[in-house]
């Protein structure tokens, strides 16, 4: 191994593992290292001086997303995903492009160099399934009685979350007919404007199904910040416990609960 | 040759007119009109429906009108006004109207344009409305 100059430069590029690839102004091939040789198949003679776009061959190749042609055009870094088939399955790869510039500081041509990141967005994916099943397990609605459901809210609700709250309780009062369903808000410490909003929202669109939507377990802090907004809940119905709610739901679909006298 | 484009012309004008003619299907139960409202009606088409459904309300001595909506994918803000125009018009009449099996993706997208929905009458079912229409206020 040689121990200064250029040539030890050029041989700790070539035992990266990533690739690097630096082109001229018109993407012919000025370098290219080990890595980039292997994953074009090829020979130093047949790549150097070549067009680029004519080896590696990828979908953005000779295209405005081309990160080369970017970065040569603003003299910015620029960074692009793509997907490659390698011999060992799908590979994700990162390619970020710089702009090669000469003494004076003009563009010369670009430099770009290739991650392997495909356990990062594998384990990105995980994340996202992850956050899908938190939001399901979020949002159950649950039927309580025949015609009636309810909607236990644990938590902090934001734009998205009231999104999924209304799509999971539409769907499931088509499937099931229901006649009542209560959202039980105990567990949600605080209320915005934006909040209660989604809350109307989601109780006029219950009742374009047909279905009223009852709200139960206001908790004082929330009632206080509500009339302090100066939000009007008024065309909605409040219960203050889940069984007044359930209560009211009864009497809805004609139903009622009495006490039968004790065993002896 | 030009009186035969003429014909042709005359001839997709036919057809593109009768696309446009609109007739509503539905049937009469217990003095209620239950009128389904399918595909997306063009503005021309609406107005129709307007005047079909007003005009069976009044031939048929009907008690309501049911606005089935199950066959609708979509519903903008322009067939919405309609729909409550209708509702507004049998009002008038002295007739109770309710809708029908409005799809999730419907209400949601309602809800979302602000639409004033807080005075209509919805039913699940058509046991649903029929019941309704024979309450008497």
């Amino acid at each position: 191994m040689k121990t200064n100059g250029i040539e030890l430069e050029k041989e700790i590029l070539d035992q990266l593992p990533a690739i690097v690839l630096a082109v001229d102004k018109n993407f012919n091939t000025l370098y290219a290292n080990n890595a980039a040789l292997t994953f074009m198949g090829s020979t130093p003679e047949n790549v150097i001086g070549k067009h680029c776009y004519n080896m590696v061959r990828n979908p953005q190749c000779k295209t405005p997303e081309c990160c080369i042609a970017q970065a040569m055009a603003d003299g910015k870094v620029h960074s692009i995903r793509s997907e490659a088939d390698g011999g060992t399955g799908n590979r994700f790869l990162e390619s970020t492009a710089v702009p090669l510039k000469d003494e004076k500081g003009e563009i010369v041509g670009g430099l770009e160099f290739v991650l392997d990141i495909t356990q990062k967005v594998l384990d990105e994916k995980k994340l996202n399934e992850q956050g899908r099943t938190i939001r399901d397990m979020s949002t159950p609605t649950i039927k309580l009685w025949d015609g009636i459901l309810v909607l236990p809210v644990v938590g902090v609700i934001d734009t998205n979350r009231a999104q999924h709250m209304m799509d999971s309780m539409l769907n499931k009062i088509l499937s099931s007919n229901s006649r009542a369903i209560i959202m039980d808000i105990q567990g949600v410490a605080a209320v915005d404007t934006a909040v209660a909003n989604h809350l109307i929202k989601i109780t006029k669109a219950t009742k374009l199904m047909g279905c009223e939507c009852l709200i139960s377990g206001i908790s004082p802090g929330v009632a206080k910040t509500l009339t302090q907004l100066g939000i009007n809940l008024g065309s909605i119905k409040t219960k203050a416990t889940l069984s007044d709610a359930l209560e009211e739901a009864f009497s809805m679909i004609n139903l009622r609960v009495i006490t039968t006298e004790a065993k002896q | 040759m030009e009186a035969d484009s003429f014909r042709l012309l005359n001839g997709v004008k036919a057809m593109m007119d009768s696309g446009d003619e609109y007739s509503v299907s539905g049937s009469v139960t217990n003095r209620c009109y239950i009128a389904c409202i399918n595909g997306e009606l063009s503005s021309a088409q609406m107005g129709q429906l307007y005047d079909e459904i007003v005009r069976m309300a009044e031939k048929r001595e009907l008690r309501g009108v049911i606005m089935d909506l199950n066959g609708l994918a979509v519903l903008d803000s322009a067939a919405f006004c309609v729909l409550r125009k209708i509702s507004g018009a049998l009002a008038l009449m002295g007739l109770k109207s309710a809708w029908m099996g409005i799809k999730p993706a419907i209400a949601s997208s309602l809800v979302d344009f602000g639409a004033d929905v807080d005075d209509l009458c919805i039913c699940q079912n058509i046991e649903d409305g029929v019941r309704l229409m024979s309450f008497q206020k």
